[in-house]
């Protein structure tokens, strides 16, 4: 990038990057806060007991070795969604070394010279605060830096759930597949670890010097500057639930509200996997969801019609290595026969076995490849015949999905296809992060297909502007597929299939219990609402 | 000053001190004398109440210390380890102040009262705003013992002061400390395991077996007028001549031959008649007739009290 891009590229964002960097030190100062708040007492009160501290200690490893991720999902029934779950997790991270770092630190202060200040006459408290505390500062000061470093990287993935942070130019960059907008979450992150670090170990060496009355003071401070920085959120305005990405696309909020000429809205970013649990309980007002997802049934949503047509086609169809089809000719033919095969009434029919009544992938894909071939009245003997395995010593047929459950089921649905008809070894590779993550690997060859949506492709690969003239383009199912089609072979040698039947677009969602929402079944209704 | 009564130490099922009595009165310098392991720490302790006693009582000034608040307790008694003991993270001016700052003294007494005991130390303005661990061995010994004396207390506890010094040090340390002016009206008990130290510094030397004090009385007493079999043991087991040489003083000895005689300024063969022989058989190297005087009348001096016993 030049100079003069990457200075307007940062003048572009920095509102936001400003944003999200205090989000980001809020986040981890109140953890660290809380640690230290609870901890070293904590710590103190456990140096009586020393089995109980042991027991202490060894629940706090095991809480450490918890990865963040799932950490951050057991925060949320817990704390709701946003920035207490992300700081209750933090501060679960930043509690061992804290507690374990004041107990080693107290236990390491000589014998001999806690006797001797003993014997000068100090009380227990004097002892505590003049001796024992000072002497242990340094050990206490490097588990507190340790669990800053480790804060201020965990805290990115507080973005997940909403609570903001560097992070969400992480995912959001993740999610478009544009690395710059990840640089711009990474490398600031980096540098607030490196700042935070060196700002403890200046501040260990004043307290080291100016002891307690510096100690008091400063911790007030702080307490006063948190309590100016923590703003209550207000409850008035209706808060939008959009998943990561989706601020960022040029057929996303931006394009969307001109379209609609809706008012600037309350907004969080968040997993799209958390979305619809979010709405169910009431966290968010208004959620930007998938219109296949089986919860949306589930959880009583409701969809807002895009009645202006504004959402792209996201068509389903399965994005292969010309270079497969080269190997098994009979390949191709077989998968053509899914063209329509699912549509998004049968998708979303199979998700909501697999999310309601607790199916697993496999049967599902396989009760329905089993409806599927005694009406269409596939031969399974012909289809092996025209896909005969030519060298036994050839790889496994690799096939990736991405992590929601409608790409779990199309992916067991292509091995369960591939694997039963054709004599080859089939194999998934499931819960690939991102659909940039699918494409480079597919470019790699370390997976040989998978099933994408075209706007997906369109808007992540290609770039595609969010001109008139593009978004024409996105919304022309027929034209965008056989646009892409050319693209991707020309330029990959990838193979764009047919349709498979369903389309995985955007749906804005309400509860369909919402008073508020009573009276508005399309995206012109709401917008009206909100511009009252 | 200080009586202790039937006091007695358990830890668990071990006994540390089993039922002693001593009496040290105003201005004694009393040792606490013994093999490792014997107790001798634990009856300090005690006194200051770092350890409280299983049973028993020890009286400060004709008061139970067991009524008194422990820490005013600890403040009115100096205390001096092995080490010295100072606090790693102040200063030298601030380890010094650390009695003075909890008893409330203002910042212009502390600082009168150090100019006072800095003279008398031989500590130097250098060091004051030193850290300890820049200071040597016998200089940190030093400031110790500037920083248990500071607030003038009545009683002086030392727990094996000089030991992790260099010989010289060592022994250059004990006479200072012994000819001390500062400790001149006070009641010293101090720990040790050296013999040679406790005859040096000792008024009074109370030999420990574990448990018990066996014997308490001057060195000469000890060395000559054994109560038990331990006590004779004890110095018989380490270098006896050496340590009769230390403990007895030209003024204890009948020394009719020497021409010389007692002159007005009080010398004996010509020298400060409390020089121990020790001392004064290397004065007289190379001068074998007073040489020969001294020894005779120190073998009659041990028979003499051999039979009395």
């Amino acid at each position: 990038m030049i100079p003069s891009d990457f200075a307007d590229f940062l003048a572009a964002h920095r509102p936001e990057l400003l944003e999200r960097t205090l989000e980001h030190i809020e986040l981890v100062a109140l953890a660290l806060l809380a640690a230290v708040a609870l901890g070293m007492p904590l710590a103190i009160a456990l140096r009586r007991s020393r089995p109980l501290a042991t027991a202490f200690l060894g629940a706090a490893s095991v809480v450490q070795t918890i990865p963040s991720i799932a950490l951050l999902s057991l925060m949320l029934p817990l704390f709701g969604l946003g920035r207490n779950s992300a700081v209750a997790a933090l501060f679960l991270y930043a509690l061992l070394p804290v507690i374990r770092n004041t107990l080693v630190g107290l236990d390491g202060v000589s014998a001999s010279v806690v006797d001797t200040a003993r014997a000068m006459g100090m009380n227990r408290l004097q002892l505590f605060w003049t001796v024992e505390l000072p002497l242990a500062l340094p050990t206490i000061f490097a588990g507190l830096r340790t669990a800053a470093v480790i804060n201020v990287g965990v805290a990115t993935l507080s973005a997940l759930v909403g609570a903001g942070g560097l992070g969400v130019f992480i995912f959001r960059g993740i999610a478009n597949n544009q690395p710059s907008i990840v640089l711009l979450g990474a490398v600031p992150a980096a540098l607030l670890a490196l700042v935070i670090d060196a700002l403890l170990g200046l501040a260990e060496r004043t307290l080291l010097r100016h002891t307690w009355r510096v100690a008091t003071i400063s911790a007030l401070l702080l307490s006063g500057c948190l309590f100016a920085v923590w703003r209550p959120i207000p409850n008035d305005a209706l808060l939008f639930g959009f998943p990561t990405g989706f601020v960022q696309r040029p057929d996303g909020y931006e394009a969307w509200r001109q379209h609609y000429q809706l008012p600037a809205v309350r907004y969080t970013e968040f997993d799209v996997n958390l979305l619809y649990n979010s709405l169910r309980t009431d966290e968010i007002d208004v959620a930007c969801g998938s219109a296949i997802d089986g919860r949306i049934d589930m959880f009583g949503l409701r969809v807002v019609e895009d009645d202006r047509g504004f959402f792209p086609h996201y068509d389903a169809a399965v994005l292969a290595r010309q270079q497969l089809f080269e190997r098994i000719p009979g390949l191709r033919p077989l998968l053509e026969k899914l063209n329509g095969a699912l549509t998004t009434q049968t998708m979303r029919r199979l998700i909501r076995r697999v999310e309601q009544d607790g199916q697993t992938n496999e049967a599902v894909a396989r009760a329905f490849l089993r409806d599927w071939t005694k009406t269409t009245g596939i031969n399974w003997e012909e289809a092996r015949a025209i896909a005969k395995r030519i060298d036994t010593d050839s790889p496994d047929i690799v096939i990736g999905a991405k992590t929601s459950t409608a790409q779990y089921i199309m992916g067991r649905i292509l091995e369960q296809l591939i694997d039963g008809s054709t004599g080859w070894n089939a194999r998934l590779n499931a819960s690939l992060g991102s659909t940039a993550i699918c494409f480079a690997s597919l470019q790699r060859g370390d997976i040989d297909l998978y099933p994408e949506y075209n706007g997906m492709l369109a808007v992540t690969i290609f770039h595609i502007g969010a001109e008139a003239a593009a978004m024409q383009r996105l919304r022309d199912a027929d034209q965008l597929n056989s646009w892409l089609r050319t693209e991707l072979a020309l330029q990959y040698r990838f193979d764009w299939l047919s349709p498979l039947g369903f389309s995985n677009t955007y749906a804005l969602l309400v509860r369909d219990d919402d008073p508020r929402f009573d009276n508005v079944r399309t995206m012109s209704e709401l917008s009206e609402l909100l511009r009252r | 000053m200080i009586k202790l009564r039937d006091l007695r130490k358990d830890f668990g099922a071990k006994t540390a001190v089993a039922g002693v009595n001593l009496h040290i009165t105003r201005g004694e310098k009393l040792v606490l004398l013994g093999p490792s392991g014997c107790g001798k720490t634990t009856l300090l302790r005690m006194i200051n109440r770092l350890v409280e006693p299983t049973s028993g009582s020890v009286w400060f000034d004709g008061e139970n210390t067991a009524t008194i608040d422990d820490t005013a307790l600890r403040r009115r008694i100096g205390y001096v380890i092995q080490g010295g003991g100072l606090l790693p993270h102040r200063t030298v001016r601030e380890n010094i102040f650390t009695v003075p700052e909890l008893l409330g003294w203002s910042k212009q007494r502390c600082e009168d009262q150090l100019f006072v005991i800095k003279a008398i130390l031989w500590l130097f303005d250098g060091w004051f705003d030193a850290f300890p661990h820049e200071l040597s061995g016998g200089q940190r010994q030093r400031v110790a013992l500037a920083r248990a004396l500071i607030a003038d207390p009545p009683v002086l506890l030392m727990d094996e002061p000089f030991s992790g010094l260099d010989a010289v040090t060592r022994q250059l340390i004990r006479r200072e400390v012994r000819s001390l002016w500062a400790l001149r009206n006070k009641s010293v008990v101090m720990v040790t395991h050296d013999i040679t130290e406790a005859f040096e510094f000792g008024d009074r030397i109370a030999l420990m077996s574990p448990g018990r004090i066996e014997q308490a009385g001057t060195p000469t007493e000890l060395l000559f007028r054994p109560q038990n079999a331990f006590v004779q043991n004890f110095f018989d087991q380490s270098d006896r001549l050496r340590h009769e040489w230390q403990a007895v003083r030209l003024h204890d000895l009948d020394l009719r031959e020497d021409k010389t005689g007692p002159d007005n300024s009080g010398t004996r063969l010509g020298l400060p008649h409390g020089h121990t022989v020790a001392e004064a058989m290397s004065a007289l190297a190379g001068d074998p007739a007073r040489g020969g005087l001294l020894l005779q009348a120190f073998h009659r001096h041990k028979a003499a009290h051999r039979n009395t016993a």
